[in-house]
């Protein structure tokens, strides 16, 4: 028995005398206190993702002072005034930050910022819509994998949904998209785990719906329950995020709030994720977005550099996210909070001839809230004077390094779970205070809220394993497809079933050892489950 | 040819039964089928247009396409927009006497490389602003699909835009999307042998794949892997080409490189680059050897070969015909479906030396095309769902062209609408086109789910409840008739194409008849008719038949009426229209 499952597993009156074993100092403030007093919902934690879409040009984001003239020999259209860069702490002034992020600057002065330098991955892809699923789906570069690694995340964390979902353990959606639709990162094997939403107000009111005919059993049939399953979540689901909405409330009067002043959209954005934080929803990843960073041309005032497009685009990722964490200390849910950034790629050393930057490889990532260690991670990049037009920055860090840092330190998935999410192991970086890990998990109960219709023994299995099922009668299929989402075998093909419980033999003995899903469909019901084969 | 032999005595498939033929009545659910599978969204007009004919009469006019070019997009977007008037004094907007905001300062339209505010730009070779042409390319594309004529023009295209699946974001330029489309349009309906052969040369797909860095000293492997895996042969079991084959097509599609500067030959072959060696394949392909050819024709020589070679294995017309099944029909292809439909179909295809119009119209005149169980058995496309909105209440969108500001802005509108809905036209995810149309199991079902259905209700309220899209006061000088162009439903104009307005009952029966995939009861129709069509408004409410059939009749009589009852009907017909859309069943066709 894992550790933090043995203290889950306590009856609550001898939790004291057993955590009073390791030192309370170690779980940082009150974080244990609020755990034990507060219930779980109170110590849930919360991840959330600020997408800065189209291409962020990192080297005029974070800026090696200790190479200036080489900088600014490269990027002789744009580099920035050194004399104007902030400098950051820790690093002897040998790194800097533009100075429209004065309030990340401050977030660093106050170690509520780590920086990570030069993040990427090996060979680099330069379309937008393919280095965003990469970045999304965590994959290797030559990879297409169609599922995203927080969808895969929570798919280990509720595995039974979407079947019997929203209930009492999750009555919350999983995961919240503010503004577009249903993005790669949140999609799990054939259910997007994400609610896409715009505001609080409800997304699908059904109260006065009167379409309730009968089903039938044949395809249209099928096809139209599936529509009903879906807005019958959509229709719960906004229940929720409506009261949590009514409930909730914004305290910082830090977002910027003039119409157009940088940053507005993204603190909109921002201020219903802490109303929604604020309103007591369990939702555990939010995803924010942020465009126009794919700055071709014209990206500063020819005048005065240190202004222009990306100054206001670095200004109010700043400004938002500052506004944001400001909030959260009000709303006192900071010690729930973090987030981090990201873009597709950075942009290439050498500025081009229209005053921009064109799609380049490594940039770095910031990861803010109250719990994060602080600093910058990693060297300066090291930049060559004689840099050509296609020269790119080699990654020091792997971005699946900053997931896999975050999945383990914050929301606390234990290494082999974490191999599976990522397919491999990353490195683990220094980017949050690990103490955090208190053992409040609340895994297993989450593990089994919703209809569990499927499950394997043995699990990890080395050739085969007994796949046992539930199914409400009907056809019904079950397949097993690999970590890439490739079907690999199907075990039982639309068979008709009476209502009931069954058993089939998966045998995968001819392939190779590693994560496997078991999917399984019956009606507008799906469910899949991972499984280990092992050597 | 003796090892082409071998590979057809190996993978033949011996002669099958034709397809079983559709006997039964061809009536309205029938048409309505044929319809909704091969137009984007099915009007009254479209089913009157159609009245009375035979199945072969309405399926040889669906396949009878004659004009394949229509003219090309415009540059709708080399203008910056006019600003609003403001008091000198106060700073505020000032507003004209209908309350709108005045506008000042309508810029002379610019220029793009030259070409003028709506001149076409496919012939200028620039990338400077192609995001701009690239959206203007998608207006385009979705402005064909609203006018389309009754035909299936439109909805091939999109099929073999899928199957040929390239993303205009990452060939970067909008001109070789163009060429790709012309060229999909052209072969959309003609023979798909030869539309391989002219897409493994097409620009748009040299840079998609990187065919035009494909050269014999760095071969590239990707579009000889995706010609086999996504464009021919597919992945099931009766494909079984090696990885020695992908290396060996890739030897024989080197030297061809593409040209973006200049559009007269955007695509050149430079023997140079070619591998002249000879190109092994494998038993698949009955070990036939490609002979290198070094002559100044001899990629194209070789590559007639290797298409030559492909489609002497009989999976290729099987791999087709599943994907027009699974594109028209459903996608549970079960062993009879294979036995049944796919292999005499797929028989046909081949012995109609691939030609695709017979395959369709064997297919859309078969028992299985109007099995009850296939009809509305598909959730529709957000193309089916957004374009079909426009199609089935007859829209009138603005012809001109010369209203080329206002029809374009419509277009980019319902484009976004589309990409907001998980179909970013001519951008699909990635190059194996849209998840929907191939991912097992969900297929279909990926396009709604709580992300995407409560966008779908909103886009479908927008259209039915505001006062319509309008084209805007911010039009540039060009033509002013361009400005505030609304462009909504005219429920008395579309009450018009029912045969029974007047009654209640019938108007009822038949719109759910024209919305809806399934059947919906007589129980909730009554509840339509008395909750919603004749719910009180401002103290006036239908309570009658008789009172309805009076107001309907005075209103089309005269739209602008001053009876207060009569004109409380178009605010009824939208609260009815709004919310009968909002059933499950709407999503199915």
């Amino acid at each position: 028995m894992k550790r933090r499952d043995f203290l889950k597993n306590m009856p609550v009156a001898i939790l004291p005398a057993v955590v009073g074993g390791m030192s309370m100092k170690a779980y940082g403030s009150n974080a244990l206190l609020d755990a034990l007093t507060a219930g779980l919902i109170e110590t849930d934690r919360v991840l959330v993702i600020v997408q800065m879409s189209g291409g962020n040009d990192g080297l005029n984001t974070i800026i090696p002072i200790d190479q200036y003239s080489a900088y600014s020999a490269v990027r002789s259209t744009v580099a920035l005034p050194e004399n104007k860069l902030l400098k950051l702490k820790g690093t002897n002034g040998k790194t800097g930050i533009h100075p429209a992020m004065q309030r990340f600057w401050e977030m660093a002065e106050e170690d509520r910022l780590s920086i990570v330098q030069s993040v990427g991955y090996p060979n680099f892809n330069f379309s937008h819509f393919r280095a965003t699923d990469i970045w999304m789906s965590a994959s290797d570069s030559n990879k297409v994998v169609t599922t995203g690694w927080a969808g895969r995340y929570m798919n280990y964390e509720y595995p039974n949904y979407p079947a019997g979902f929203p209930n009492t353990t999750m009555p919350d959606p999983i995961a919240i998209r503010i503004g577009g639709s249903g993005a790669l990162g949140l999609q799990s094997l054939g259910a997007n785990m994400g609610l896409s939403i715009n505001g609080t107000q409800d997304l699908l009111d059904m109260s006065d719906y009167i379409f309730n005919d009968p089903l039938l059993g044949d395809t249209p049939g099928k096809e139209l329950a599936y529509i009903r399953e879906v807005q019958r979540q959509t229709d719960k689901f906004g229940d929720v995020i409506q009261a949590a909405g009514n409930k909730g409330k914004n305290l910082s009067t830090l977002y910027p709030s003039v119409a157009n002043a940088p940053g507005k959209n993204l603190a909109d954005s921002l201020k219903i994720v802490a109303k929604l934080i604020s309103g007591g929803l369990k939702t555990r990843i939010y995803w924010v977005n942020t465009g126009g960073f794919d700055t071709h041309s014209n990206q500063v005032n020819v005048g005065d550099r240190t202004t222009g497009t990306h100054a206001d685009l670095l200004k109010g990722v700043s400004d938002a996210v500052y506004a944001f964490l400001d909030d959260c200390k009000l709303l006192k849910i900071d010690e729930r909070v973090i987030g981090f950034t990201f873009s597709e790629f950075g942009r290439r050393i050498k500025s081009n001839g229209s005053g921009g930057t064109d799609h380049g490889s490594a940039a770095p990532m910031f990861i803010f809230g109250k719990k994060v260690k602080g600093g910058v991670l990693g060297d300066n990049p090291t930049i060559d004077p004689a840099a050509t037009a296609n020269a790119n920055l080699p990654m020091q860090y792997d971005f699946r390094s900053v997931y896999a840092s975050i999945l383990k330190d914050w929301f606390c998935v234990p290494q082999p779970d974490l191999d599976n999410i990522l397919f491999k192991n990353f490195q683990s970086l220094p980017l949050i205070d690990s103490s955090v890990c208190i053992p409040t998990d609340t895994h297993d109960a989450n593990v089994k809220a919703g209809d569990n219709m499927i499950m394997a023994y043995p699990n990890p299995f080395t050739e085969a394993t007994q796949v046992k099922y539930e199914t409400n009668g009907g056809p019904t299929l079950i397949q097993v497809f690999n970590n890439e989402g490739i079907l690999v075998k199907v075990l039982v093909d639309n068979e008709n079933h009476d209502a009931g419980q069954f058993d089939v033999r998966c045998d995968l003995g001819f392939l190779p050892a590693g994560v496997y899903y078991v999917r399984l469909q019956n009606g507008q019901l799906q469910q899949v489950k991972p499984i280990m084969k092992v050597q | 040819m003796a090892e082409v032999n071998v590979a057809r005595k190996t993978y033949f498939t011996p002669p099958v039964a034709p397809i079983k033929p559709y006997t039964g009545q061809f009536g309205r659910q029938q048409l309505k089928h044929l319809l909704r599978r091969t137009l984007f969204g099915v009007s009254n007009s479209d089913l009157k247009a159609f009245e009375g004919k035979t199945m072969t009469q309405v399926v040889d006019s669906l396949l009878n396409v004659t004009n394949f070019t229509p003219s090309p997009p415009v540059n709708d977007y080399s203008v910056t927009l006019g600003t609003y008037k403001k008091d000198p004094v106060t700073g505020k907007i000032l507003l004209d006497t209908n309350g709108k905001p005045i506008v000042e300062n309508y810029p002379v339209a610019g220029e793009d490389n030259g070409v003028k505010f709506g001149e076409t730009w496919v012939n200028s070779a620039t990338t400077l602003v192609d995001f701009q042409r690239r959206a203007s390319f998608k207006a385009w594309w979705i402005g064909l699909m609203m006018n389309q004529e009754r035909n299936i023009r439109e909805k091939m295209t999109l099929f073999f835009s899928n199957h040929f699946a390239m993303e205009a974001d990452v060939v970067s330029m909008a001109n070789f999307t163009y060429i790709s489309n012309q060229l999909t349009r052209k072969f959309c309906l003609g023979n798909f042998k030869d539309f391989v052969k002219a897409m493994s040369v097409d620009p748009g797909m040299l840079v998609y794949l990187n065919g035009n860095r494909n050269n014999k000293s760095a071969p590239d492997e990707n579009y000889a892997r995706e010609l086999q895996e996504l464009f021919t042969l597919g992945k099931g079991s009766g494909s079984q080409y090696t990885e020695d084959d992908v290396k060996a097509a890739a030897r024989v599609l080197t030297g061809w490189t593409t040209n973006r500067a200049d559009l007269t030959t955007p695509v050149v072959y430079r023997s140079a680059f070619h591998d002249t060696g000879d190109k092994k394949f494998s038993s698949f392909f009955g070990n036939k050897v490609i002979k290198g050819d070094s002559s100044a024709n001899g990629g194209m020589n070789e590559l007639n070969q290797l298409v030559d070679m492909i489609f002497q294995i009989d999976e290729v017309s099987k791999f087709i015909v599943r994907k027009l099944y699974t594109f028209f029909v459903y996608y549970d292809i079960n062993t009879d479906i294979e036995k049944n439909v796919i292999e005499p179909l797929a028989e046909l295809f081949r012995n109609s030396s691939y030609e695709i119009k017979p395959v369709l119209k064997a297919l859309f005149t078969s028992d299985e095309f109007y099995k009850p169980t296939n009809m509305g058995s598909m959730i529709k496309s957000p193309l089916d769902h957004v374009v079909g909105l426009y199609r089935q209440f007859e829209v009138a969108i603005p012809k001109d062209p010369a209203l080329f500001e206002a029809q374009y802005r419509l277009w980019r509108s319902a484009a976004g609408s589309t990409r907001t809905l998980g179909q970013d036209i001519q951008d699909p995810p990635n190059v194996a086109g849209w998840p929907a149309y191939y991912q097992m199991p969900g297929y279909y079902e990926m396009w709604l789910d709580t992300a995407s259905y409560p966008q779908r209700e909103t886009i479908q309220k927008g259209f039915s409840t505001l006062n319509g899209f309008s084209s805007g006061t911010e039009i540039s000088n060009v033509n002013p008739d361009s400005r505030n162009i609304a462009i909504k439903i005219d429920y008395s104009n579309w009450l018009k194409t029912f045969s029974n307005p007047t009654s209640a009952f019938d108007l009822i029966n038949d719109m759910a008849d024209l919305f809806y995939g399934v059947p919906i009861s007589q129980t909730v129709k009554d509840k339509l008719k008395i909750n919603k069509l004749w719910a009180k408004q401002n103290n006036l409410q239908i309570t009658t038949d008789k009172q309805w059939s009076d107001a309907v009749t005075a209103y089309l009589a005269n739209p602008l009426t001053t009876d207060a009852m009569a004109r409380t009907v178009p605010l009824r017909m939208q609260i009815l229209v709004t919310y009968m859309m909002r059933a499950a069943e709407f999503h199915l066709h």
